[in-house]
């Protein structure tokens, strides 16, 4: 208990002092394309995302490695982290290509009236100032720097502070996420 | 350890300085941030809609439609993971052409009319009973699905072998999953695995036998690689007759010639032998020895003439010994199978090495290379004998798993007893006890159950396009597409058959139809599966089908009711699921075969039978994990009652396939699936990111061949057959390569069919067809 006191103290003055997420006035502004671009790539918020560049030779975790890296002259020329180095039950080789598919065409076969849940533009939070609460689950997304630091970090989502990794420190996970708790799932 | 927001809170408010600055902030508390708060929706638990794995997904639910699903980390199947089919299941539930009424075919054939369910379901009983009134009950057929539900397997098999006294039902398990079911059939006298996914985990060598594991079990083939990480001396050995993606992570790469596996087995068996590893404590005590027919000519391939029409093949087993096995296989050195095979003796030996090796644990795992082979039984067979021979069996890590295609190929095609022959719980309609447990259960006169099993699939086309069969019902399927040869089984609207078909959306079945039903998918409807390991799993109805569809179970009942039937399906209208699966659970009680109550499967992520005293059972046979097995270790095959309560060994030679290249059709030729698509297509190709992925079919060829023949990735070429030609693009250099004088073309495409180019060759005992070897050439288009 006396562990999360102190937490959680130190969580409302991380909060009080700023250092919340990036998004602030500033960037908001690019909220909405660069939201749009990953909704192209996600089926709903929390499917995997279709691969946006063409095939290449070798294997996907060379530059989709554990801190992203520069790959000039492919897409935006940044190839961002693997967010799942830390996923129980994942290994460093699993297959990519499992959950991450190319598109060889544009077209569809029929029309769909799916409509996948929006992906969220950010957590809430307990008060203004306050860090943001996660709004997406933990799993399969251990590694937050993956998405929330560096050039390939959407502009909404990059952290101004990624040098404190202790992140769960201050920003908490919904329940249910980690360690299972199903309740309600009926 | 987590910290919700509640908890957060709380522990705030119990620390003076936090809750002055809490005090900042009134009204703007929220309170637990759960799942459903974080996002929106409502989330329930359901295993995946596609293949055998059973993954567990959680289906988030907002304003009445799925909005998003989730791997289920509680899940023990795949403890959070998904492959990509999964991660897109909401989808398949919308595509526009749902179809969302019942359909009949207008006057003439041409087009399609409204009709209320009322007058579809009135059809569909007047053309059952006129049928059985002027053709008797051996001309009505039902042909289902590995993809049914319980429910809708037990419906269908309780209506028809009580109710229209007929065993021509059918699942197309039987051209997956047969194979399997007759190999644990002939040994153990008791269908499925022995083994479960935790011999993932436990196991150190994993032999795949003509299975391309990484796109077809994914998430199980995650398992091995996860295990392989933190165990680096874990290794794969793919035997194949093409590199896959299962290939790439590999420790040994075999290529074999198709068909050679028989062989390659019985060298391997040969080696266990010489090399003094036979386990002859475990082989003593547990192991009778048998041998059948071995005759060719008396077997055959079931494909043409005579032969085809009246295919009848009765096994015998006669009995045998360790010593006879000896002189048996004594043919197959590693210098005869090597020749056979196309692997080096050195190979061979190390696959030699691999069974033999006391130390290590050693899976098989096999699906589809296996099965749909005109030796599948035999295969089977073989495969369970390196297990038996070495006593690797029914031991953590050591087990011969076959792997599942369909979701419920296990829970409602072999254990509800689908296939023509079967009852529930391993039971046969030629056995007269079995026949009366039966009627017993289901509140029959005794004698109602006919004894003459059903026409298996092939069959049943057959005798269908003969005019044999004249009314079909099929549900959960696109037979159309999926059946071997099929141009074979063509069929005209007006040709004097009736035709009915349950789906979701249009397909080349539905096409041929004279009357479509609207079918409720997946969560539309509450539902149990039957995966791989023997895991039952329930689900509740999440969301409310389109238009007027219906679950296919109601539409059986309904009929059954309109011919005077309904005395078979008295239930309540609330709870007839609960009903009807605590009345089907009755059949396993007490014979190994025990089920988890409905209560219990709501509350779980699925249980493995048996499960007694609401336990389940991770390896069937086992001391200390099967309540069934009385002695204090080892195993107890306690199901084999006529071998003794032993394990069957089969003597089980090398045949060559049905048909072989020549100068005329110098190629081979393989079908199968892709990682992307579900068997036909007729869901994933409906959702974008799938078909984007593989929007067509294609014809994988070698290097070497498609420069001798000029042919680049993209051209138009065209396969011919015996039987049929398909233009499709080829692709070289591809995820899957064929080796030099090997094609590969998946089915999933409705518009390039594969099966107008297969052969409708079977297994002599199990009768599943063999889609993985028949001769073509190729053309520039
Ligand atoms: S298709 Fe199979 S492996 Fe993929 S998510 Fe569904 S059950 Fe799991």
């Amino acid at each position: 208990m006396a562990k999360y006191i102190a937490a959680t103290i130190l969580a409302v003055v991380a909060g009080l002092s700023g250092c919340g997420d990036a998004t602030n006035d500033g960037n908001l502004a690019m909220v909405p394309a660069s939201l749009s671009v990953r909704d192209q790539r996600v089926a709903y918020s929390g499917a995997p995302p279709v691969i946006p560049h063409v095939r290449q030779s070798g294997k996907c975790i060379v530059c989709h490695n554990e801190s992203g890296s520069k790959v000039p002259g492919i897409g935006s020329g940044l190839a961002p982290a693997n967010p799942h180095v830390q996923t129980p039950g994942m290994s460093d080789q699993s297959r990519c290509r499992q959950c991450h598919v190319f598109a060889q065409s544009s077209d569809t076969f029929r029309d769909n009236a799916f409509v996948g849940l929006k992906l969220p533009p950010h957590g809430e939070r307990a008060f203004a100032g306050a860090p943001p609460v996660m709004p997406h689950p933990m799993f399969m997304h251990e590694n937050c720097q993956a998405c929330h630091a560096g050039e390939a970090a959407r502009p909404e989502i990059r952290c101004t502070h990624s040098e404190r990794t202790r992140c769960l420190q201050c920003h908490l996970q919904p329940s249910g996420s980690d360690a299972p708790n199903l309740a309600d799932v009926k | 350890m987590s910290v919700n927001r509640r908890d957060f809170m709380t522990q705030l408010g119990v620390t003076a300085g936090a809750s002055a600055m809490l005090s900042c902030t009134p009204g703007s508390t929220p309170t637990a941030v759960s799942r459903a708060e974080m996002d929106g929706l409502t989330w329930s638990k359901a295993p995946c809609r596609f293949c055998g794995t059973g993954c567990g997904v959680e289906v988030g639910v907002e304003d009445g439609k799925v909005r998003a699903v989730r791997g289920d980390e509680a899940s023990p199947v795949n403890r959070g993971l998904l492959c990509v089919k999964g991660y897109h299941l909401p989808a398949i539930l919308y595509g526009k052409d749902r179809l969302t009424s019942p359909l009949r075919r207008k006057e003439g054939g041409r087009g399609w009319e409204k009709i209320s369910w009322d007058d579809a379901l009135n059809l569909v009983a007047v053309k059952f009973q006129e049928t059985l009134d002027s053709d008797g009950p051996e001309a009505v057929s039902m042909y289902g699905s590995g993809q049914w539900t319980v429910f809708d397997g037990y419906a269908a098999t309780k209506w028809f072998r009580g109710g229209l006294k007929s065993n021509n039902l059918e699942p197309n398990a039987r051209l997956c999953m047969a194979s399997a079911v007759m190999g644990f059939m002939t040994q153990f006298q008791s269908d499925e695995p022995m083994g479960c996914y935790e011999d993932f985990e436990a196991g150190d060598d994993f032999i795949m036998w003509g299975n391309n594991m990484a796109e077809m079990h994914p998430v199980l083939f995650s398992r091995i690689l996860e295990n392989q990480r933190k165990n680096p001396g874990v290794r794969i050995f793919d035997i194949a007759t093409r590199w896959t993606d299962t290939s790439e992570y590999a420790d040994a790469f075999l290529q074999i010639q198709p068909g050679s596996d028989l062989a390659l087995a019985n060298g391997i068996l040969h080696l266990i032998m010489e090399n003094g590893a036979v386990d002859e404590a475990f082989v003593n005590e547990n192991v009778v020895f048998k041998r059948g027919i071995e005759d060719l000519d008396q077997i055959g391939y079931g494909c043409y003439g005579e032969q085809a029409e009246h295919y009848k093949f009765k096994d015998e087993p006669a009995a045998s010994s360790l010593e006879e096995l000896e002189t048996f296989l004594a043919d197959y050195t590693p210098a005869k199978v090597s020749e056979l095979t196309g692997l080096s003796e050195g190979q061979i030996r190390m696959l030699g090495d691999v069974y033999g090796d006391r130390g290590r644990g050693t899976v098989s795992l096999w699906c589809m290379g296996v099965n749909q082979h005109v030796r599948g039984t035999w295969m089977n067979n073989l495969i369970n004998d390196l297990h038996l021979i070495t006593g690797k069996i029914s031991r953590p890590g050591n087990n011969p798993l076959s792997l599942t295609g369909q979701p419920s190929a296990c829970g409602t095609a072999r254990e509800v007893g689908t296939l023509s022959n079967r009852l529930p719980a391993d039971m046969l309609v030629t056995v007269p006890e079995h026949r009366a447990k039966a009627e017993e259960i289901w509140g029959l006169e005794p004698g109602t159950i006919p004894e003459k099993p059903g026409y298996h699939t092939v069959d049943l086309f057959r005798a269908l396009a003969r005019g044999d069969v004249k009314t079909m019902w099929i549900q959960v399927t696109n037979p159309w597409v999926s059946l071997p040869n099929l141009t074979r089984f063509e069929r005209k609207p007006g040709d004097g058959r009736f035709i009915v078909v349950s789906d979701i959306y249009p397909t080349p079945t539905t096409e041929i139809a004279d009357l479509i039903l609207p079918s409720a998918a997946w969560v539309e409807r509450e539902g149990v599966f039957g995966n791989t390991e023997r895991r039952t799993q329930q689900w509740n109805k999440a969301v409310e089908p389109p238009g007027e569809a219906r679950e296919d179970a109601w539409q059986i009942m309904e009929v059954a009711k309109r011919m005077g039937m309904g005395h078979l399906f008295d239930y309540s209208e609330e709870n007839w699921h609960e009903e009807m699966f605590e009345e089907y659970r009755r059949f396993g009680l007490g014979v190994g075969k025990d089920l988890a109550s409905y209560d219990q499967l709501k509350e779980t992520r699925g249980m493995r039978w048996p499960v007694v005293d609401g336990k389940e059972t991770l390896y069937r046979y086992a001391a200390g994990y099967d309540p069934y097995v009385k002695k204090e270790a080892g195993v107890h095959f306690y199901k084999a009652k006529t071998f003794g309560e032993k394990a069957a060994f089969w003597m089980r030679p090398y045949q060559p396939p049905a048909e072989v290249p020549d100068e005329e059709y110098p190629f081979w030729l393989s079908t199968g699936r892709v990682l992307e698509h579900w068997h036909t297509g007729s869901m994933t190709r409906r959702v974008k990111e799938l078909h984007q992925a593989v929007p067509a079919a294609y014809v994988e060829v070698n290097r070497a061949d498609a420069d001798r023949l000029q042919v680049e990735t993209g051209m138009p070429v065209r396969l011919i057959s015996r039987r049929g030609s398909v233009t499709l693009p080829a692709l070289v250099d591809g995820r899957g390569q064929p080796p030099i004088g090997s094609l590969f073309v998946p089915f999933f495409d409705e518009a390039k069919l594969a099966n107008v180019l297969t052969l409708d060759a079977m297994d002599c005992i199990s009768k599943e067809p063999d889609y993985k070897k028949c001769a073509v050439r190729l053309e520039k288009a």
